[in-house]
């Protein structure tokens, strides 16, 4: 097992730069979700994580020692890509245990700990077959079991679950917690799947374009996202962003007309971007002291919830009501934002102001 | 009724590989059973006295040993240097482009043209090679390649090798690029060296590609006429007369057509099993792409 430090990381590919020097702390026996949009660098971090890729610059530490010089096995890291990459000429049995053979493991020890393994993954009756023989879901077990059998320090799995259909997604990523729990290695997850992060991290690294902009616990970034990014990213539907404006003693927030007290006083006065997520709104018929009256643009039913689309200060707002809310596009509806669960970004930069230094 | 429809679609086809390749398979097969001398207007059925004769003509085993040695040694050879060329060509480099094609090069030679080259490179009195080898002091004094028997085979064997490696190569590095990255990642995590990747990544991705390079370059070798031709005729004293030479001379130097094509068919008969052999080990595996 094994505590990850990244230091001032950074890679480039020519000219091209898919990871801004970056510090990042994983905790030993955590599961880190490195989550972001496609293209943004994740896999390239976990490759340089792995050895896979040679950094541009900064340090890559496992327990207080720098591993820069250490090849992949070297560093004892396992790792599950999203192609699964099993060795299509070898059987199940032989992917699993080939990390050992490799390593000229005792035959007998191989045997032992390939069944083990089987077993926990229910891949027993399928030792005998060919890659190609197996589903979608039996391959990512196996390439799992390929991972497990090391007994690594780190595992690096890169958006294991993507190739799977929706059903077996969820299924599977409860079997993972599952595993992460019974292993208490740590886990480095990259997806693009925020809900897949959310579900399954005990923190969150949020990354575009190469940059980290924010990592914390999956709560903590719901409730107090960095900046605009991560609120509208994180989160289905993702954080609304509303224009307004802080009177000078920073007391009051005004959305359209109608003025909002805040809680707590702000160090800001003048433009302001408020963010709100869909359930910090109350939706009724009825006209009170702060509502804003608006119409629905947008309804969609979902069973659990409904979500209703409408317009607050020139922005599309959408708005989390309770299943039985009747409402259809172009009724009148009463919106007040709930104030007190907002957070305030920076008009021009978008970063949060109560987290600015 | 589909079926018969699908056999009648092909027909043409057939018909068309009748009129080209069987027709003269039988045609030849036919003339060997005579004994025909155009210029001595002999010209008689004789059976299977000609056969009996290639049994006993020690010229024969002579011609059917150079060719298995030059098959060999060419085969292997180009496979062999084929798959370093496109391990090498295969990786990211610049001016990939211009290299790839560049290796290309001598396989777009016509034979006749890069063996009168090498016939000038070999050429004992002005030739490049004992000219750098004298310069270099590995030898004292011009050396006959052409003309020595224990050259000359080397020398036809290095000739082709030149021409075809670029062949297996480009076939190689086809096969290479199919291969997932992600497998030699996998398998640099999982512990492997370099020569492990190889072995357990390339060579069964490769495996098809091989079988064909080996098919394609054998059955070619086993035939080979035009480089020997040019570069020693056969000789010398018969040294690298190939069984393709040798009909050659049989059917148009001696003008013996009952037996020069006795030898004919003994090359087609000699290439057919050559061909069920690949085959049946490819289909054996599971067909071309397993
Ligand atoms: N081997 C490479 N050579 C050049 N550019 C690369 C290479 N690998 C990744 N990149 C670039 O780096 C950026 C990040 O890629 P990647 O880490 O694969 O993103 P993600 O996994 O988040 O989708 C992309 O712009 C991609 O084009
Ligand atoms: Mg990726």
């Amino acid at each position: 097992m094994a505590g990850i430090q990244l230091k001032g990381l950074s890679k480039r590919f020519g000219k091209n730069v898919a990871i801004h020097p970056l510090d990042l702390k994983i905790d030993d026996g955590s599961f880190m979700a490195i989550v972001g949009p496609s293209g943004c660098g994740k896999s390239t971090l976990l490759n340089l994580i792995a050895g896979l890729e040679t950094p541009s610059g900064g340090d890559i530490i496992f327990d207080g020692q720098s591993v820069l010089n250490l090849n992949p096995r070297k560093r004892d890291v396992a790792f599950v890509f999203q192609t699964y990459a099993l060795y299509p000429h070898k059987t199940v049995y032989e992917n699993i245990g080939f990390p050992l053979s490799i390593a000229r493991v005792e035959k007998n020890e191989i045997d032992k700990r390939i069944l083990e393994v089987a077993e926990l993954l229910g891949l027993q009756n399928l030792l005998s077959r060919m890659p190609r023989e197996l589903s979608g879901g039996q391959r990512q077990r196996v390439a799992l079991g390929r991972a497990i059998i090391r007994q690594p320090k780190v595992f690096l799995l890169d958006e294991p679950l993507s190739n799977l259909d929706a059903k077996l997604r969820v299924q599977t990523r409860a079997e993972l917690k599952k595993l992460h729990e019974r292993l208490k290695t740590t886990f480095v997850y990259v997806t693009h799947d925020q809900t897949e992060a959310m579900s399954l991290a005990d923190k969150i690294a949020i990354l575009k374009d190469g940059k980290l902009h924010q990592s914390a616990p999956p709560r903590e970034i719901y409730n107090n996202p960095a900046d605009t990014f991560v609120g509208g990213f994180i989160g289905s539907p993702g954080m609304n962003f509303i224009k307004a404006a802080i009177d000078a003693e920073g007391r009051e927030v005004a959305i359209e007309n109608m003025l909002y007290p805040l809680s707590q006083p702000l160090e800001k006065s003048g433009d302001i971007i408020v963010g709100l997520r869909p359930e910090h709104f109350s939706i009724g018929e009825h006209a009170n002291e702060k509502a804003l009256a608006k119409e629905a643009v947008v309804v969609e039913p979902l069973g659990s919830e409904t979500l209703i689309q409408t317009e607050i200060s020139g922005a599309q707002v959408v708005i989390r009501a309770p299943a039985d809310y009747n409402c259809e596009a172009g009724d009148p509806i009463q919106v007040t934002p709930l104030i007190e669960n907002a957070n305030f970004f920076h008009p021009e930069t978008g970063v949060n102001i109560e987290l600015m230094d | 009724m589909e079926s018969r429809f699908g056999y009648l679609l092909i027909i043409p086809a057939l018909l068309t590989i009748a009129v080209v390749a069987i027709y003269p398979i039988i045609d030849v097969f036919i003339l060997s059973l005579y004994e025909r001398f155009l210029t001595l207007g002999i010209d008689e059925f004789t059976g299977l006295n000609n056969y009996l004769k290639l049994v006993n003509d020690a010229r024969f085993w002579n011609a059917l040993k150079n060719t298995a040695v030059f098959t060999f040694f060419s085969v292997s050879l180009e496979l062999i240097l084929g798959m370093a060329v496109a391990l090498f060509i295969n990786r990211p480099f610049s001016l990939q482009g211009l290299i790839r094609a560049a290796v290309l090069l001598p396989w777009a030679v016509p034979t006749v043209v890069s063996a009168k080259i090498w016939a000038w490179i070999f050429n004992t009195d002005l030739g490049i090679l004992n000219y750098a080898l004298l310069n270099f002091g590995l030898i004292d004094a011009d050396l006959n390649w052409l003309g020595s028997t224990g050259y000359a085979m080397a020398a036809a064997i290095t000739v082709d090798v030149w021409k075809t490696t670029p062949f297996a190569a480009l076939l190689l590095l086809a096969g290479l690029q199919v291969i997932p990255d992600d497998l030699y990642k996998a398998a640099s995590v999982d512990g492997a060296s370099r020569w492990q990747k190889f072995r357990h990544i390339t060579i069964p991705h490769l495996k098809p590609v091989i079988m064909i390079v080996l098919l394609f370059r054998t059955l070619d070798a086993f035939r080979v006429f035009d480089a020997i031709y040019i570069l020693t005729g056969g000789g010398p004293a018969n040294s690298t007369e190939t069984l393709s030479v040798y009909a050659y001379k049989i059917l148009f130097q001696t003008l013996d057509f009952g037996y020069g094509s006795t030898i004919a068919v003994s090359v087609f008969a000699a290439v057919m099993l050559i061909s069920i052999g690949y085959i049946s080990i490819l289909k054996r595996r599971g067909g071309l792409l397993s």
